[in-house]
């Protein structure tokens, strides 16, 4: 199953008071109760028996990050609070990324490794109190896209938020865990972090039904990759760092091109993920050709992306090549991608 | 005791004498040899043959013929020597030439000599005979309860090839060898042996033939009784040490760790580590070279040039060498071995054929944490020591730590498509084996004034829980994700796991899985879910990527550039077919879904279940008796055992034995306890390292108590 999302981290608060215990599959981001009490873990939340934490006496939640933390492109988080809307306070905070309530308003502030712009600041409207549950959180797809949500619905949506999260060395729950601490002025149950599933795109992939024949093919494929960057890892190190610009720009890029663009985008994926599956990679071509007008309106050429046209013109792109095997074995494959371009060069650019 | 393949082979070559091939008996080692042989042409009986090399005397047992004119025979030999010597044993027959023979030459040690009158070991024979697909063999009854009983048959079939024979159930095959002559003139013969010695013994094989069969019983001696504890832990680890069912067709079983050290050799591989060009060409300390104490004679493993390297580089145990992707034997690195598996058969064949390895089977470490250390380790992050404290007034930890030399682990066996497939069934196993029977006690810390309330036991991974309907039973994966801890009360009166586990005076009963040693609270299939990114394809690639993980980094510092085998396939290959095509479906490819997901369904292998089984060897505490048990196998552990100078301890020391991870996180061997192997990324198929079992049962033990399997009351 390749799900779009890998759970990193998961506090009830539900089990011992005192312990923090993860329980996410990878169970690694455990955490330490700072300055809590015993007496403020409280065993009824959301539902009976849920566990919370009290944080009005101050005190935090420090996570373990490691493992799964180690990439963080996109990120998803939810934590069900109840508090005083108007002290607010940090919900939950990392090197990378903060969450926090102050005068109704839910805050939300990202950073990234790399790009420019880096940093994004905004600020949703919410309802917050002592009396209701509810769920505040955020979703960044890792490429551009970014919506806050409060009890799963959209509550502001960015399709530009370029922000490349990279490697997350600090959580920390119920505070900021910073020198003028800002701790949260309610109660928090379940923290729930997911990253991008890092095997997605590979998974779905290899998912592909293929008989043995084409896995051979792709085996020897394999094999003769991993000898290429033997022979030259710097190489395959510095196309692998174009790749991901390139395909994360080409993202943005649609992203920022409005929204018959995005559709048109989704659309295409979702194409690619039921033919693909499917094992008909063929029947791809249209919803491809019509993506590739879509983004011809909108004066979008992916040939001629600055980071496209970096990649494709790096020699090392074109070395590593030279010592693979064709891929003629999978022909489902390879008619795919000549037949899109045969479609590309047939099609007339549309004028707006 | 089980007996030692000396030899064994067969010739159709028409000849009046055959040699074995080189015997190496070892002085007072008690050796059988069974010859089957068929003469070659005319009307006579077959020929009784004697046998003469490795410089002792050989002597016929007892000897039978079948066939419509005896033109068909089985002979049994023993000898015996102080000095013998390595050489072949030369089979015999005088004038008449045979138109085949085989043989099988068996040795034994721990033979009680003195028991039987001329001193031979040999308590006595019974021959039978038979035709059809079965011949049973009464045997007299049995002058010790420890003795062992041999068994020889050879079947010759009808103008059909050879035949199979089963091997009985609890006995150990020691040979089989099938001379395959035309018109069905050829015949099996197979060996085997089981302790305690039975009071018949039947064979079966499919289609007809005739057979004729010997059995012999040999003396053992009465095992060393270990001396009586006087050391309080020592009577502690001794009160709780577990029952071990094994499987019938298990390999291996669990051997002393100093003991596989020394019979090592040591490696050191600088990152990537699995690219054997990086493992230095050959090893840091050869085979049988190392030393697992400072004063014992070898190269000390603890020598701050060995445990200390350059940065990203790490150390490994090798005992077996490898095997190629054809399963040829890889015994080094040369500049053609791929060394893509470890050598299983190889380390099977070392822990057989040698003395001192197979001395050093069915052993434990103990590892005892009184409460004081308890609390203490308990008191890190996530901080346990209350998860510890519910409904207990003292609790302390005992952990049994078992060290198999070789672990099986397969996915897709149950289907055709995988199923016998090299790289499906070698995808997750590895040399070295860790696993461990931890019980958590309330009370004193002795013996008689403890209590177990929980166990825990390792697996491959963890094991769906019936009760709720949805996630797992509790249990805590080590960091590499290699083996789960899984924790259960000790014997519940209700639930799923009521009145396990199964105790004799305390003696817990577990069922080892075979191939895997995952250790179970009951008997059967279990299903395992070991992977978080499984293999794919069969086990051809590990993970569900086209290109390993890791591809091109020059560190095992960070992962961040990983995963991107698709785009590299979809942009490679673009290149000559049209890359703006190329780039518009690696991004495509590379859209997110919804947060809300879809579902895509790979083809990711199905990890096989673990399985366990009755009848195999039972290994349990010396002198207990165990309901059931076919075969039982007492703990061979002891505290202060001295063999050859070198010195063998049950209970594990953190400070003076050098082989264990040192409780201040840097000290001690922090190695892998098996070969690295080529291709190996993930890594699944190299040595484990040894697994931090107490915070593992911890953090289990918190997951039972916050997801409600145990009470947080008390």
């Amino acid at each position: 199953m390749a799900e779009p999302w890998e759970l990193i981290l998961h506090h009830s608060y539900a089990g011992t008071p005192g312990v923090v215990f993860d329980s996410s599959p990878g169970r690694a981001a455990h955490g330490r109760a700072i300055d809590i009490d015993d007496n403020d873990f409280l065993p009824d939340g959301v539902e009976s028996g849920s566990g919370v934490i009290d944080f009005r006496n101050g005190g935090l939640v420090r996570a373990s990050v490691g493992g799964g933390w180690r990439r963080v492109d996109g990120m998803r988080v939810e934590v069900a609070c109840l508090g005083d809307p108007d002290r607010g306070g940090t919900l939950i905070a990392g090197d990378k990324f903060s969450l926090s309530v102050a005068h109704g308003y839910l805050n939300l502030y990202l950073t990234g490794d790399t790009g420019i712009p880096s940093d994004v600041v905004r600020t949703a409207p919410i309802s917050l109190s002592f009396d209701t549950w509810t769920t505040l959180g955020f979703v960044h797809d890792g490429f551009s896209r970014l919506v806050m949500t409060q009890d799963g619905n959209p509550i502001f949506s960015l399709a530009s938020a370029n922000i490349l999260m990279g490697r997350t060395r600090t959580v920390t729950i119920g505070s900021n865990g910073g020198a003028t601490p800002r701790s949260f002025a309610g109660l928090i149950d379940d923290v729930k972090v997911w990253r991008v599933n890092p095997h997605r795109v590979d998974d779905e992939f290899v998912g592909r039904p293929a008989d043995p024949a084409v896995r051979e093919c792709w085996r020897r494929w394999s094999d003769a990759l991993a000898a290429a960057t033997k022979n030259d890892p710097d190489c395959m190190n510095r196309i692998i760092t174009e790749i991901r610009d390139a395909v994360r720009s080409l993202h943005l890029a649609g992203n920022l091109a409005g929204g018959d663009v995005r559709r048109a985008w989704d659309s295409a994926a979702e194409s690619y993920r039921s033919s693909w599956t499917q094992g008909d990679p063929g029947s791809l071509v249209p919803a491809l050709t019509d993506l590739v007008n879509t983004l011809r309106v909108a004066q979008i050429d992916p040939a001629d992306n600055p980071a496209v046209r970096r990649l494709a013109g790096d020699p090392c792109l074109k070395s590593i090549a030279g010592q693979l095997p064709s891929l003629d074995c999978d022909p489902d494959f390879t008619g795919l991608i000549g037949d899109l371009n045969a479609a590309i060069a047939d099609t007339p650019p549309v004028v707006a | 005791m089980v007996g030692i393949s000396l030899a064994q082979g067969n010739s159709t070559t028409n000849a009046r004498a055959f040699d074995t091939g080189t015997v190496r008996p070892t002085a007072n080692m008690a050796v059988l040899a069974f010859v089957a042989s068929a003469r070659n042409a005319g009307v006579a009986t077959a020929a009784e043959p004697t046998l003469t090399g490795t410089g002792m005397t050989w002597e016929q047992v007892t000897t039978l013929t079948t066939g419509v004119l005896g033109e068909r025979r089985l002979t049994c030999f023993r000898a015996v020597a102080t000095a013998p010597v390595d050489s072949a044993v030369t089979i015999d027959f005088g004038t008449q030439q045979q138109d085949y023979c085989a043989w099988s030459v068996i040795g034994y040690t721990g033979v009680d000599f003195a028991s039987t009158p001329d001193r031979s070991g040999v308590v006595g024979s019974r021959t039978g005979s038979a035709g059809g697909e079965t011949v049973v063999l009464q045997l007299d009854p049995a002058a010790g309860p420890r003795n062992v009983t041999v068994g020889a048959v050879m079947v010759a079939g009808f103008n059909a090839p050879p035949r199979e024979v089963d091997t009985t159930t609890g006995f150990t095959e020691i040979a089989e060898q099938r001379p395959n002559q035309p018109v069905g003139r050829g015949a099996t013969l197979q060996t085997q042996d089981v302790t305690p010695p039975v009071g018949s013994i039947t064979w079966r094989w499919s289609g007809s033939g005739d057979a004729v069969a010997i059995g012999v019983e040999i003396a053992v001696v009465a095992p060393v009784v270990p001396p009586v504890a006087t050391d309080p832990v020592e009577q502690l680890i001794r009160a709780f040490e577990p029952i071990l069912h094994l499987h019938p067709e298990e390999q291996f079983v669990p051997v002393d760790a100093k003991r596989y050290v020394e019979h090592a050799a040591l490696w050191r591989a600088s990152f990537p580590y699995d690219d054997n060009d990086n493992w230095g060409g050959r090893a840091l300390v050869d085979r049988d070279q190392l030393s697992a104490a400072i004063s014992e004679p070898g190269k000390y493993l603890g020598d701050e040039n060995l445990l200390v390297g350059p940065p990203d580089t790490e150390l490994f145990l090798e005992l077996g060498g490898w095997k190629d992707e054809s399963e040829m034997p890889e015994p080094d690195i040369t500049d053609t071995s791929s060394n893509r598996y470890s050598g299983a058969e190889a380390i099977a064949t070392r822990y057989r054929d040698e003395q001192s390895l197979r001395d050093s089977r069915f052993w434990y470490h103990a590892e005892y944490f009184d409460n004081a250390t308890l609390m203490r380790m308990a008191g890190g992050a996530p901080n346990y020591t209350k998860t510890l404290q519910y409904g207990l007034s003292t609790p302390s930890l005992l952990c049994y730590y078992l060290f198999f030399p070789h672990h099986r682990q397969t996915v897709s066996q149950d289907g055709d498509f995988c199923q016998g497939k090299l790289s499906a069934t070698e995808v997750s196993s590895h040399a070295g084996d860790w696993h461990c029977v931890a019980i958590l006690l309330d009370g004193d810390g002795t013996a008689a004034g403890s209590e177990p309330k929980f166990i825990g036991t390792t697996t491959p991974g963890p094991e769906p829980s019936a009760e709720p309907a949805e996630g797992f039973r509790p249990f805590q994966n080590d960091p590499d994700n290699e083996v789960a801890m899984r924790v259960e009360m000790w014997q519940p009166a209700t639930g799923q796991t009521a009145g396990l586990p199964v105790d004799i005076d305390r003696h817990p009963q577990l069922f080892v899985a075979q191939g895997s040693h995952g250790l179970y609270l009951s008997d059967g299939d279990h299903r395992i879910f070991p992977y978080r990114d499984g293999p794919l394809w069969c086990g051809e690639y590990d993970n569900s990527s086209v290109a390993p993980p890791g591809l091109g980094q020059d560190s095992d510092d960070d992962s961040f550039l990983e995963d991107l085998g698709a785009w590299l396939g979809i942009l490679l290959a673009s290149l000559s077919l049209g890359f703006a095509a190329g780039v518009v479906i690696a991004a495509v490819a590379g859209r997110l879904p919804t947060p809300s997901g879809l579902d895509i369904v790979g083809t990711g292998d199905s990890p096989d279940p673990d399985r366990t089984a009755a009848g195999g060897t039972t290994v349990a505490p010396a002198g207990l008796t165990v309901p059931g048990a076919v075969t039982t196998q007492a703990w061979t552990t002891r505290q202060n055992l001295v063999v050859d100078g070198r010195r063998y301890d049950m209970k594990v020391d953190r400070t003076s034995q050098i082989w264990w991870p040192g409780t201040d996180g840097e000290s001690g061997y922090r190695g892998r306890w098996g070969q690295r192997v080529s291709s190996d990324t993930t890594p699944r198929r190299s040595g484990p390292l040894f697994p931090d079992f107490v915070t593992m049962f911890l953090g289990a033990l918190e997951y039972g108590r916050s997801n409600g399997f145990f009470p947080r009351t008390g």
